[in-house]
């Protein structure tokens, strides 16, 4: 090829020719020795050269060639390159052209629509628009708004006050002087919106919040500063341990508050942070407590079991969480000198401790034992479970044992026990049959509170029959959550009709519709979607249904949900995690409805009876 | 001042040390006691002479109650609400009153039943989401 004037500098190209693929066009015009980048180039140098010349020019106030410049009565912005009247009209023309363009444009109506709250004009936004579109692309050239320094141009380029972009120093130095304030803005809105959905999830409906709510959180937060509590009422003393274990802000210091000489109950919600110590003086500062109960309680151990047994104290009920440094031989020793004052006994994580052994003792130990809670069990069998059968008070029962139990001592405790009970809950028990149910049937008839959760062998046959005919009044607690048909290679078919599924659906709501408050029946997911739609039909009401789970009932869709928000007029909130068919409902005013599996994960919105909301 | 029930606009809460606090009607029935002094059903004088005396609060603190009324009313049907600034010192006296005037009717709603209610609320959902995902890989 020969030169011609579009030569390059022989600088300008690497000679080593190492490239990556190029167009057809691009080869066509390398070949002609015609380079786009070069082009470009030469063309941006010349109209900064045009600029500053012009600006030069202008600042002298003494360039003949600008006096027809000057006496314009339309200056032409000094970003702009020299251009004759004729040639602003046309391009003042063809920016109306564009901007119009925008107004119509898809773009521009969601921009109105988001700034809706914002005194925007229609022009001012359109013009936003077009001069974002317009605005040089990244790694162009720009002078930059401020310092009128030339600079490359590249995705983070900030916008100056007229619209021009601005150069590296100048974003710096505008960014330190708003800096603080604009992240400090962005962060706090981010957060208050993660606290309303966390308060969604609490159940806490967002808005004002009640007074005694604001004092209790004031007060927990300059927990330091009070002396004593003086006599407020026992449920706002348990509110407030309730917030300062949620913060974890009970410790040594803290704990006195809430040990009062004249009060027989010691509720310890958080006691992760308290040493043995503390938990002795439990005990030195409240000689007469009755009712003892400790969350997290890990330095509750056999230095302080000890000295409970060295005192008078007679505990009549006691709750231990997390206790695992208590060990057997001590649990021996306190139900034997202190099981005959027990009423509730509730023991919850123990680890390696609590046992057969223990449970053996309890019906001698403990004669009048009420409440019996025996929680997140490691060591509990089929054997220690056979004991509880003789403990003729029992009104309220609650098992959770790690170990494989069957249902023969169930239905063995059941029998006995049965008639008197008001709870009863199994949970994981993985493989109790029918046969539990049965007894269930047979001879509880003061059950307020049942719940069987995480089993697969039940048979929706075997549900259906405990709640027909049953003697029992109306439930008004019931979990039967994961009782369902478990065979990953046919996950969708249950031809042995095993869990609780329609029919034992249809038979609960039926017999406890009446006073049901709570119902659990997450990943019950064969129950169809036809027994849902009957039991949610318009004539049946469930006046004090007020939470329910339903999720991952994968047959729950918009239409059910609407129904469910019909039916139960006092409903709280709805858990509905992994129901893919419900998309978008409607959720009336002060209602919750959580896990909707959208984007936004949950929302609440009015209808026409006020105004509700929506995230 | 009036409306078409006959009642004033404004009530008069009087604390115990004489003072006087003249308030919205509206506002001041957020505390259900107020609201059941005020109803004309109830027949209680203070209904008839829209002024409630309360002989155990003190001006101090029946004056932030009363900017709580307000607090509440201008607030109750927006989200995103700024905490009202409650000083440490009056927070133990401010409890009482608070529990005594039962302010806790939001919308409504008893909130304390719904804070008492998250306790048991969820605690215990344990979600199934292994299960979903190997439903919906059958399904595919």
């Amino acid at each position: 090829m020969s030169s011609n004037t579009l030569n390059p500098p022989p600088n300008a190209r690497t000679l080593r020719q190492i490239r990556g693929p190029q167009s057809a066009l691009t080869d066509f015009l390398a070949s002609h020795n015609i380079n786009a980048n070069q082009i470009t180039q030469t063309a941006n140098a010349r109209r900064a050269a045009a600029l500053a010349s012009q600006q030069n020019g202008n600042n002298d106030d003494a360039n003949e060639d600008d006096d027809a410049q000057i006496s314009d009565p339309e200056p032409v912005p000094s970003t702009r390159r020299r251009e004759s009247k004729v040639q602003t009209n046309k391009r003042k023309q063809a920016e109306e052209k564009a901007i119009s363009k925008i107004k119509a444009s898809k773009r521009f109506k969601q921009r109105r629509e988001h700034a809706e709250t914002e005194e925007v004009s229609d022009d001012e936004v359109a013009r936003d628009i077009f001069e974002r579109t317009m605005a040089p692309l990244p790694d162009q050239m720009e002078n930059c708004e401020a310092c009128e320094k030339r600079f490359t141009v590249t995705p983070y380029s900030r916008k100056g006050e007229d619209g021009g972009l601005l150069c590296p120093k100048c974003t710096k130095e505008l960014n330190k002087e708003e800096g603080a304030e604009r992240k400090r803005q962005k962060t706090a809105a981010g957060r208050q919106r993660r606290q309303v959905q966390s308060n969604l999830l609490d159940g806490i409906y967002p808005g004002a919040k009640d007074l005694m709510t604001l004092c209790i959180e004031t007060l927990a937060k300059n927990v330091d500063l009070a002396e004593n509590l003086g006599d407020l009422p026992p449920s706002m003393i348990d509110r407030l341990t309730s917030i300062l274990g949620k913060s974890r802000l009970l410790n040594s210091t803290t704990l006195n508050l809430f040990l009062q000489p004249k009060s027989d109950t010691v509720t310890v919600r958080d006691g992760a942070q308290l040493s043995f110590d503390d938990y002795i003086r439990i005990f030195q500062w409240n000689p007469n407590v009755k009712h003892l109960d400790i969350s997290n309680g890990v330095q509750f151990k056999n230095k302080v079991m000890d000295h409970l047994l060295d005192t008078q104290v007679n505990l009549e009920t006691f709750s231990i969480h997390g206790a695992n440094l208590i060990d057997d031989e001590r649990w021996n020793r306190f139900l034997s000198e202190k099981g005959s004052h027990l009423r509730a006994l509730k023991v919850y994580y123990t680890d390696g401790h609590f046992g057969d052994e223990q449970l053996q003792i309890l019906p001698d130990t403990c004669p009048d034992l009420k409440v019996l809670k025996v929680s997140h069990n490691q060591k509990v069998t089929d054997v220690g479970l056979l004991h509880l059968a003789k403990l003729t008070n029992l009104e309220k029962l609650t098992l959770q044992i790690y170990q494989t139990t069957s249902s023969a001592p169930y239905v063995e405790i059941i029998n006995a026990v049965g008639p008197a009970l008001r709870t009863l809950a199994l949970g994981v028990v993985h493989y109790i049959d029918d046969t539990v149910l049965d007894a269930i049937h047979e001879n509880c008839q003061n059950l307020h509170k049942l719940r069987i959760t995480d089993n697969e062998c039940l048979t929706d046959k075997a549900f259906a029959n405990l709640f027909t005919n049953w003697l029992n009044p109306p439930l008004t607690y019931v979990d039967f959550s994961q009782c369902r048909h478990i065979d990953s290679s046919e996950p969708l078919n249950n031809p042995a009709c095993i869990g609780f599924s329609s029919l034992g659906f249809q038979a609960l709501m039926s017999h406890s519709a009446k006073t049901i408050r709570y119902l659990d029946i997450n990943s019950c997911r064969h129950i169809s979607r036809e027994a849902f739609e009957s039991v949610f039909s318009a004539e049946n009401v469930y006046l004090e249904l007020k939470k329910m789970n339903i999720s991952f009932c994968h047959q729950v869709n918009d239409f059910i949900v609407r129904s469910i928000f019909r039916s139960c007029p006092n409903i709280e909130t709805l858990a509905v995690f992994g129901n893919f068919g419900v998309r978008d409902v409607k959720v009336p005013k002060g209602k919750i409805l959580i896990g909707v599996p959208t984007a936004l994960g949950m929302q609440i919105e009015g209808t026409e009876d006020g105004e509700g909301r929506a995230i | 001042m009036s409306n078409p029930h006959g009642l004033s606009k404004y009530v008069t809460l009087i604390s115990s040390d004489g003072f006087e606090f003249v308030v919205l009607r509206e506002a001041a029935c957020t505390s259900g006691a107020i609201k059941r002094m005020l109803d004309p059903k109830s027949g209680f004088s203070e209904a008839t002479t829209g002024r409630c005396a309360f002989a155990e609060i003190n001006g101090i603190v029946l004056e932030k109650v009363a900017e709580y009324f307000y607090y509440n009313y201008k607030n109750k049907d927006r989200e995103d609400v700024p905490d009202m600034d409650i000083p440490p010192e009056l927070c133990l006296e401010l409890l009482v009153a608070a529990d005594y005037l039962n302010t806790s009717l939001i919308n409504g709603v008893d909130v304390s039943q719904i804070w008492e209610g998250r306790i048991w609320a969820f605690g215990h959902a344990s979600h199934d989401f292994n299960d979903t995902i190997y439903d919906l890989s059958a399904a595919m």
